[in-house]
């Protein structure tokens, strides 16, 4: 009796068991399933407003394509970035996936067009009054999406929130002395030191409400800038959408929504953009590339970028870096137009300096090194090196476009002149955290750009031998031609500081230089919208 | 059966902690997060002042002690990226990854179940042969594989499920099968072996001595002592597919824990890192103490002391 008891009691547990996992399973599977934010308000159909709109170069009209291949609806958007956005608060999240949901609904006082050309956005003008003194003005009527009024209080108190000791933002504010408000349009800035690139540095200082500034935890889920877009969804690891702000000074923007999602895996992001649920996919590797430039429905674009991709020569090391013929034969040892196009599919171009051609500063008359290993064997020679040397070659990996596989290609092209490189491959995060606290030796393939479009950061960071970076080239001509270039406020006179700086560099090699590479975007080909080169993306201007 | 209880909490304790030593000691060795977290253009002496922010200037053993300390209070640190405290961040995603694990599990076990019984019944049989190849390619195609190739045919080609992301039921099923696969594989040997030895046992030839029809014999007498081993199976194999989903959900952009510790990880966002592999850790001990107990319910031979 007692034994049959004890197994009707293991029955009742199985039973019980087998409804909690069922009944757990159904809860798990609706929770997971059921949209964990609030529903997206569809926003009235844009209104044209007189005011004209922030972005006047219209998306280059693209032929319409079959229906089957533009997802969700014409009012709306799906962009599918690489990496999910943890938290929306730009000046805290120095990435550019958050950078791309900010700038569409916060305005900036300036913003950088696709080429890069410095635009207004909520400043209407501004004006060096001396070489310290810039004088900004703004524009008027402007509301915040919750409801209160943009004037230039609004404009200092970002200023002071992003400039703070704990935001990474405030790199780009360094040269600022203050603000002062002279009334509710403008403001005068005191720069410490002359510089000519204060219009560029105006676009990185977004403008949040100042009630979201006193309380900087809502940004988790609220975000109210002057901007065309209003955040209305952020779901943590989901999506974050973004609907039309039928207020805008500037006009509304021509389609009702912007959906943010995120996909890490490249085939999947590519995918969703082929099975009609993206209409627009980032960071594209060079197969995948190809695969959506010969698909009749989908639109490859392949937007030149400010990234550049030298080999940074580690000076520490000393010789054989020390003499110039060295550095120069390895500039003519590699054969970047071989690689650029059997490696990198085309999406990449040569690199003469530093300058990327996209912005001031740059130096039309320089050009790249041409591949000339007989040159090289020759310039070893006369340095004493006639059997070559062997030398530390750092690199990551699935970080730049196919950088392991370049690195590769590069480590070969060496060898063949006698440079016997040791290829040390490391992941990404590993690798950039052991070589920016300058433990690397020997040379170092980097991605370098310049966020601002101001030509001064490279120069400042990896070329000024009194720079703010732990280690840097070491010349006192350099460091001259640099202070002279970037505190000319005369452009006339910058462009010729510029592009003497530019010669001096190429000539003295530093780097090896090797490419720009391509920005690789994936549209649906019905959507008429371009992407930008500094890789943000702005939707004010987007319609199908 | 309490002092096993208090024995098991006890050495769950020690595992506890020895996996927070380890994975402190590792994550930190791999690299520094502050000059990820600040722009390139950050100065020295602004990496060392957040770097100082962050308490990571002091030496490793007393950053340890530190998050010791605040974890025994449930305080498991903010995490770097998301400015939130990381328990809060990582239970935000744990009902994606518990209805992925549930679901992958679902279909596992409605898979697994017959083709093991299947496969022992008609053992070296046309169907028995069948199950085993598919077994073992269970086993041996990668997830990542599996996943791209799912999302190409079911997706892009006929395009009746999502590719990727969360937001409905639908988006449930590819990711869900791509980590059921290995599970139903892993379950359907093990039910099957063990199905095998159960028809081999004197209960069997008297059950059917007794002229009980053979299905009765099978799913009433041999499979229910069968289903002890696989318990086990099923326990554990819960408990990997919970932490194991990683690939799965990276492919398939899943909002659930894994993808967030890959995210972690890259970004060498420390207390988050540390949160989850104490979360998957806290998760794989419960299960095995359930599995554990729930053994001594089913099987009264066994008794836990």
């Amino acid at each position: 009796m007692s034994d049959r008891l004890s197994r009707l009691t293991r029955r009742r547990v199985l039973r019980m068991a087998g409804i909690g996992l069922a009944g757990g399973s159904l809860i798990s599977l609706i929770n997971a399933c059921a949209p964990a934010g609030p529903t997206p308000a569809t926003s009235a159909p844009a209104v044209p407003v007189a005011a004209p709109t922030p972005a006047p170069q219209a998306a280059q009209p693209t032929q319409a394509a079959p229906a089957q291949a533009k997802a969700s609806s014409t009012t709306s958007i799906t962009v599918v970035q690489a990496a999910d956005v943890p938290n929306l608060d730009p000046s805290r999240n120095n990435v550019i996936h958050v950078f791309n949901v900010a700038d569409n609904v916060l305005d900036t006082p300036t913003y950088l067009d696709r080429t890069l050309k410095v635009r207004p956005r909520l400043a209407t003008s501004w004006t060096a009054k001396d070489e310290t003194t810039w004088e900004v003005i703004f524009r008027t009527g402007v509301k915040f999406h919750d409801g209160t009024t943009f004037d230039t209080s609004a404009v200092k108190a970002n200023f002071e929130y992003q400039s703070a000791s704990d935001a990474p933002s405030r790199s780009f504010f360094t040269n600022w002395a203050n603000i002062d408000i002279v009334d509710a349009t403008t403001v005068m800035v005191k720069t410490k030191t002359p510089e000519p690139f204060f219009p560029n540095v105006l676009s990185r200082l977004w403008i949040l409400s100042p009630a979201d500034l006193k309380n900087p935890a809502v940004f988790g889920s609220t975000m109210n800038g002057t901007g065309p877009f209003k955040l209305t969804e952020f779901t943590q690891g989901q999506q974050i959408t973004i609907t039309a702000n039928g207020d805008y000074w500037g006009g509304a923007p021509k389609v009702g929504s912007v959906i943010f999602k995120a996909a890490p895996e490249a085939s999947a992001r590519t995918a969703m953009l082929q099975a009609g649920q993206a209409d627009v996919v980032v960071n594209l590797p060079v197969e995948q590339a190809k695969q959506i430039e010969s698909s009749g429905q989908l639109r490859l674009a392949a937007v030149p970028g400010l990234r550049a991709v030298p080999l940074m020569i580690d000076e520490r090391t000393g010789a054989p870096f020390t003499d110039l013929r060295v550095r120069q034969a390895m500039n003519y040892a590699v054969d970047k137009d071989a690689i650029i196009k059997n490696i990198l599919g085309g999406y990449a171009q040569q690199q003469p300096a530093t300058i990327s051609p996209l912005i001031e500063g740059n130096a039309p008359d320089v050009k790249p090194y041409v591949y000339d290993p007989e040159k090289a064997r020759q310039l070893l020679s006369e340095a004493g090196y006639a059997s070559g040397f062997e030398i530390d070659f750092h690199h990551p990996t699935g970080r730049w476009m196919k950088d392991a596989e370049a690195a590769q290609a590069i480590a070969q092209m060496l060898g063949k002149v006698g440079i016997r490189a040791n290829l040390l491959t490391a992941e990404y995060s590993t690798f950039f955290g052991t070589w920016s606290k300058g433990d690397y030796h020997g040379m170092t393939m980097i991605g370098v750009t310049n966020p601002d479009g101001a030509p001064n950061s490279l120069f400042n960071l990896f070329l000024y031998s009194k720079g703010s970076w732990p280690f840097s080239w070491t010349d006192a001509k350099l460091d001259t031609l640099i202070e002279r270039a970037r505190s000319t406020m005369d452009q006339t006179a910058r462009g010729a500081a510029y592009r003497e700086l530019e010669q001096y560099v190429h000539d003295n090699a530093p780097w090896v230089f090797l490419w720009e590479q391509k920005d690789l975007y994936g549209i649906n080909k019905s959507l008429k919208w371009e992407p930008s080169s500094n890789e943000i993306m702005h939707y004010w201007d987007a319609t199908y | 059966m309490l002092t096993y209880l208090a024995g098991r909490l006890i050495s769950a304790a020690v595992t506890l902690m020895v996996v927070s030593v380890v994975v402190f000691v590792v994550a930190h060795l791999t690299g520094d997060p502050v000059r990820l977290l600040l722009p390139v253009e950050a100065s020295t002496q602004e990496v060392d002042r957040v770097r100082q922010q962050l308490g990571l200037d002091e030496p490793l053993p007393i950053q340890y002690l530190r998050f010791a300390a605040h974890a025994v209070q449930g305080d498991l640190g903010n995490s770097l990226r998301y400015r939130q405290p990381a328990l809060e961040v990582i239970l935000g995603r744990v009902p994606a990854t518990a209805a992925l694990a549930v679901a992958a599990m679902t279909i596992a076990l409605a898979i697994a179940i017959p083709t093991g019984i299947v496969s022992a019944v008609g053992r070296g049989g046309i169907l028995d042969r069948l199950a085993r190849g598919l077994s073992l390619l269970g086993q041996a195609l990668p997830a990542y594989w599996l996943g791209i190739m799912l999302i190409i045919v079911f997706a892009v080609w006929l395009r009746w499920l999502p590719a990727a992301g969360a937001g409905s039921p639908a988006h449930l099923i590819l990711p869900a099968i791509t980590l059921g696969l290995w599970p139903t594989a892993r379950i359907s040997r093990v039910l099957r072996a063990s199905l095998l030895e159960s028809l081999n046992g004197d209960y069997v030839r008297t059950a059917r001595a007794k002229g009980l029809s053979e299905s009765r014999v099978v799913l009433r007498h041999a499979l229910a002592n069968a289903l002890l081993p696989a318990v086990t199976v099923v326990g554990l194999s819960f408990g990997i597919v919970f932490g194991g989903a990683i690939i799965t959900e990276t492919v398939f952009a899943w909002p659930g824990v894994g993808r967030l510790l890959l995210d972690a990880v890259s970004q060498r966002d420390y207390p988050l890192v540390q949160a989850i592999v104490l979360t998957f850790a806290v998760v794989f001990l419960l299960i095995n103490l359930v599995v554990d107990l729930l053994y001594g319910v089913l099987d009264p031979r066994v008794r836990l002391a």
